[in-house]
Parts: C-alpha cells; sequence; structure tokens
C-alpha cells in the first residue's frame, strides 16, 4: 500500500523536484505513472522505496511509516518493496544466477530454497536459459528482465517499476508489461513509472500524471 | 529457531567463503599485505625471543652473585663468627660462608701460587671474609641486600662483583620496555595496513553495497566479508609471523650454541614458546579484526545507494 500526504522533495540548492504531491495506491492495486522527462517519476518512485527521503511530508508504505524507519529498520523495509530501477543496477561481475539470488542470499534462504525460487523467477522472464550468463553478455532488454526477476524474487507485497520497458521492442514491452499485471492478479501492489503512453493506454489500470514536480489529475 | 541458527552460520560461512576468495582472486596483493603484517609482528615478536634469551643467560650468571663482606681488624674471630651466623637469618640470605683471618690468608696462599713468599710476611694483611650467597638475582634486591649488610658496624667494607651483570640486566629491563613500546607502534601498524587494504577492498566493491543495500541487505551482512578479510590477513599474516621467527632461530640456532660451548657453557636457544606463539596468533587475529572494523564502520557509513 502507498499512502502519500504533502510529500515534497528538494534537492540542495533549492531545486524542488516533487512539490506537494497526494497519493494513494491501495494495497493490492496496480498504476502506472507518467510524465515528461524531469517530472518527477524517479524521484518519487526512490521516496517511496526509502533510496531518498522526502524534505516535507508523510509516507505510509506497506505499513511503515517512513519517517520513523530508521537505520537498523531500513533493510527490512527494503525487502518488502521489490525495485526495478531504470539503470538495471546489475552486479556485473556476477552471474545472472547470482545476481537475482541477492535478495535471498541477504534474507538468508536455504540453498535449495534460492535454487528454485531463482530458476521460477527467471523462467517467469524467460531467461532460464541464460542463468548462468553475466550481465554484459545479454541485450540491454535482457539485462531488464534480469532485475525484474531481482525485484519479484522474494515475494515482495510492493513492485515499483522505474521505466522497465525503456530498451524493450514493442512486443517484449507488452510481454513485461503483462508480467507486472500478473503479479499484481496473485495480490502484489505495483506501481509502473513510464512514458510509453501508447502501451499504457492499452491497459485499463489507473494513470497518474506527473508535471514539474505536481501531480495532475489522474486520467 | 534451529532455521535461524543455520542462517547465521551458512551466512557466517559465505563471508568467510567470499574474503577467502577474494584474497585468493588477487594472490600477489594478498601475499604482499600478508608479508608487511607478518613484518610488523616478527620484529617485536622475535626482539622479545632475543630479549627473553639474553635474560635467562645473565640470570645463569646472577645465580653465581655473591657478596663479600670484608670483617673491620679489631673485630675478634668469635665475634665475627656469631655476625655470621645472625647474617644467616636475613632474608634473602642462603648459604653464609666465614673464613678467619687465617683461613682467609690460607686460601689466598694456594690461589696466588707463590705461597713461600707470603710466609716471609711479617704479618697476615688479610681480613676475616663473611661470603653471602643471596638466594635471588634480582640486582634491586642485591642492592638493598648490600646496603643492609654494610650497616653493620663490624662490616668494613661489602663487595658486589656482579655490577656489569646488573648493568646488562639494567640494560635488557630498559630492552624489554623498548620490545613493548616497538610491540604498541607496530599493532597500530598492522591495524592500519588491514583498515587501508578494507578500505581499498570497500572502494572496489562500493557498487556492489550499493545495490545490497538496495535489495535490504542488513549493516551486519555488508561488514561480514569484510570483518572475516580482517581476521584472515590478521589470522596469516601472524601464523607467517611464528614461521619468520622460528626459520630466523633455526638459523641462528647453531652458531649461537657454538659460541657458547666455545665459552663452556652449555646454552641451549629459547625459541617461541607454544604459549607465546598462539598469543602471537591471537593478537594477530585480534588486530584484524580492529583494523577491519574501525574501517569498514567509517566507510560503509558513507556509501549509500
Ligand atoms: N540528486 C539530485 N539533485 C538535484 N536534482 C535532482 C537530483 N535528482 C533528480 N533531480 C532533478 O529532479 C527532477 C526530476 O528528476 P527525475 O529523475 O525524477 O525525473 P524523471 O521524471 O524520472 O525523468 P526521466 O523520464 O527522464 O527519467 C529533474 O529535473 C532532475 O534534474
Ligand atoms: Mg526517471
Amino acid at each position: 500500500m502507498i499512502s502519500c500526504q504533502h510529500v515534497t522533495k528538494s534537492y540542495p540548492g533549492g531545486f524542488t523536484a516533487l512539490n506537494d504531491i497526494d497519493f494513494e495506491l491501495s494495497q493490492g492495486k496496480m498504476a502506472f505513472l507518467t510524465g515528461h522527462s524531469g517530472a518527477g517519476k524517479s524521484t518519487l518512485l526512490r521516496l517511496i522505496a526509502l533510496i531518498e527521503r522526502a524534505t516535507r511530508g508523510k509516507m505510509i508504505i506497506n505499513g511503515f511509516d517512513l519517517n520513523k524507519v530508521s537505520g537498523h529498520h531500513l533493510p527490512y523495509f527494503r525487502r518488502s518493496v521489490g525495485v526495478i530501477f531504470q539503470d538495471h543496477r546489475l552486479l556485473m561481475d556476477r552471474t545472472v544466477f547470482d545476481n537475482v539470488a541477492l535478495p535471498l542470499v541477504i534474507a538468508g534462504f536455504s540453498h535449495y530454497e534460492i535454487k528454485k525460487r531463482v530458476q521460477a523467477a527467471l523462467d517467469k522472464v524467460g531467461l532460464l536459459n541464460k542463468i548462468s550468463r553475466f550481465p554484459v553478455a545479454l541485450s540491454g532488454g535482457e539485462q531488464q528482465r534480469v532485475g525484474i526477476a531481482r525485484a519479484v524474487v522474494n515475494k515482495p507485497t510492493l513492485l515499483l517499476a522505474d521505466e522497465p520497458t525503456g530498451n524493450l521492442d514493442p512486443i517484449i514491452s507488452a510481454d513485461v508489461m503483462k508480467l507486472f499485471s500478473e503479479f499484481n492478479q496473485v495480490g502484489v501492489t505495483v506501481l509502473v513509472a513510464s512514458h510509453d503512453l501508447d502501451l499504457i493506454s492499452t491497459m485499463s489500470y489507473p494513470v497518474f500524471v506527473l508535471e514539474d514536480g505536481r501531480l495532475c489529475k489522474d486520467k | 529457531m534451529q532455521r535461524q541458527v543455520n542462517t547465521y552460520f551458512m551466512q557466517h560461512l559465505q563471508a568467510l567463503i567470499s574474503s577467502l576468495g577474494a584474497m585468493w582472486r588477487a594472490p600477489l596483493a594478498s601475499i604482499m599485505t600478508l608479508l608487511v603484517i607478518a613484518i610488523a609482528l616478527a620484529l617485536p615478536a622475535g626482539l622479545y625471543v632475543f630479549v627473553h634469551n639474553m635474560q635467562t643467560i645473565t640470570q645463569d650468571w646472577q645465580s653465581g652473585a655473591q657478596l663479600s663482606l670484608f670483617v673491620k681488624d679489631d673485630v675478634t674471630d668469635a665475634r665475627a663468627k656469631i655476625i655470621s651466623q645472625e647474617i644467616k637469618t636475613y632474608p634473602g640470605v642462603g648459604d653464609v660462608q666465614f673464613l678467619t683471618r687465617d683461613a682467609a690468608f690460607a686460601e689466598f696462599k694456594t690461589l696466588s701460587g707463590f705461597p713461600e713468599m707470603l710466609d716471609t710476611l711479617p704479618d697476615n694483611p688479610l681480613p676475616a671474609v663473611i661470603i653471602v650467597h643471596p638466594t635471588f638475582t634480582d640486582p634491586m634486591l642485591l642492592q638493598k641486600l648490600e646496603k643492609t649488610l654494610k650497616a653493620i658496624p663490624e662490616v668494613a667494607l661489602v663487595q658486589l662483583d656482579m655490577e656489569w651483570v646488573q648493568r646488562l640486566s639494567a640494560l635488557l629491563q630498559v630492552g624489554e620496555k623498548i620490545v613493548w613500546i616497538l610491540m604498541l607502534f607496530l599493532c597500530a601498524a598492522v591495524v592500519l595496513i588491514i583498515g587501508n587494504t578494507i578500505r581499498l577492498a570497500i572502494f572496489n566493491r562500493q557498487d556492489e553495497i550499493a545495490i545490497i543495500k538496495l535489495v535490504g541487505g542488513t549493516n551486519a551482512f555488508i561488514r561480514r566479508p569484510f570483518l572475516y578479510t580482517g581476521i584472515m590477513y590478521g589470522l596469516f599474516g601472524s601464523i607467517l609471523a611464528v614461521i619468520m621467527i622460528t626459520g630466523a632461530l633455526l638459523v641462528l640456532g647453531n652458531p649461537i650454541e657454538s659460541l657458547a660451548s666455545a665459552y663452556q657453557t652449555d646454552y641451549k636457544i629459547l625459541g617461541l614458546s607454544i604459549g607465546k606463539g598462539l598469543d602471537l596468533l591471537f593478537l594477530g587475529t585480534l588486530l584484524g579484526w580492529l583494523g577491519a572494523a574501525i574501517f569498514v564502520h567509517y566507510h560503509l557509513k558513507r556509501i549509500e545507494p
């Protein structure tokens, strides 16, 4: 669940990337976040994932009051949120398997469980045959899908995706979006930032539009 | 619960293996670091072994220490004998020998090698002598005893013949202090060396650390492999230091023993005892952990996703 009230993010130097955002997405729902480049989509996702902190405002994510999540609890909050990054953020010197396994290793799953879940996640994104490759030996789209597998392997209750189809051709893009709606159907809350308006319009999910750091009326 | 214990154990094992793996993948850098650590540890430890050996040798010499008390001329032999018996009751006094003037003269005659000539002397020029064998060898205590004995009114002169041994022993005490000071400095050096190694390792893996933080890795999880790296460097470095010292003793042992036999002493060189060796391993490991812990704490705080 996502609940933002009067959220503002200002960067040092005075630039306001997000301005007084009010935003709700209930548990188990899926929505798109769109807007021009520089509108603040990535910034909002970073605030929700607590990669950065809001300058002002109140955010309740997955039952955590983000203003109160401090050092010790931060990792456990992050485990409840799966994030797919615009720039993938994979470990280049680890295999696909190790990359996807990372959240499970951190959480202390058994070897057997890790293997089972990683294979299932990679199967879902269609990369089971590239399991022992290194990310450099993958295309941009494949790397993106490794990132998706890593985000979902830990079965988070909230999935955030920043431009997940940025590098993909239309057919695979549609597949990826279908993947997200499948996750949503099993109860995961999903928020996808994207400016692929054509693709968004084919799907019947609410769309939030950001414009210069302000949230416009949703479509 | 069982699962948690297993998980905890597994994560430690993984961290250990990953730290060993990282060392193994950069063998040259690892060996260089290990050598520097080993030398830093072997230096004070080797010096300790040297000082310890010297102390043992001088203690052997000191066990022959004795004080000669020359009795005043006007004291009768009977009175001197009573005094010698009193001295025997002093704390720290073992054996006491009393030589009357005549006995002293007789001894001198046999030792001098020209008894006939001494017979021509009109008078016995020697005083009666009380020879005191202390039960201890500590120079400080010897001096105290010397003072006590000097205070006896019938005693003209007290002679402690061990002054150079004393000086050597005092020197060795200074040496021992130097060992400790050196130890302190070089321990700090080991902490810094390991800290610097860890700093580089963290620098090389900062992307990885950021990503681990992003997907919910705790600080303990991130710290662990680095702590193990520090511990491993400390442990292997100190093992290497023990090997270095033992090797040096093997090389030096024979010449020193033949030197000792040339002086008619049968000296067996003292190596690093197993206890001290283990102390060194423990110290090295502790320093490794400490260096890693300080620097990891400092550097990890600066890496945010
Ligand atoms: N660390 C930062 N310091 C200062 N300004 C920043 C920082 N991060 C982002 N911004 C600014 O905030 C604004 C919003 O950035 P953001 O990355 O959220 O845009 P976006 O909507 O994701 O754009 P895109 O579609 O290109 O990814 C931009 O104008 C950007 O310059
Ligand atoms: Mg963006």
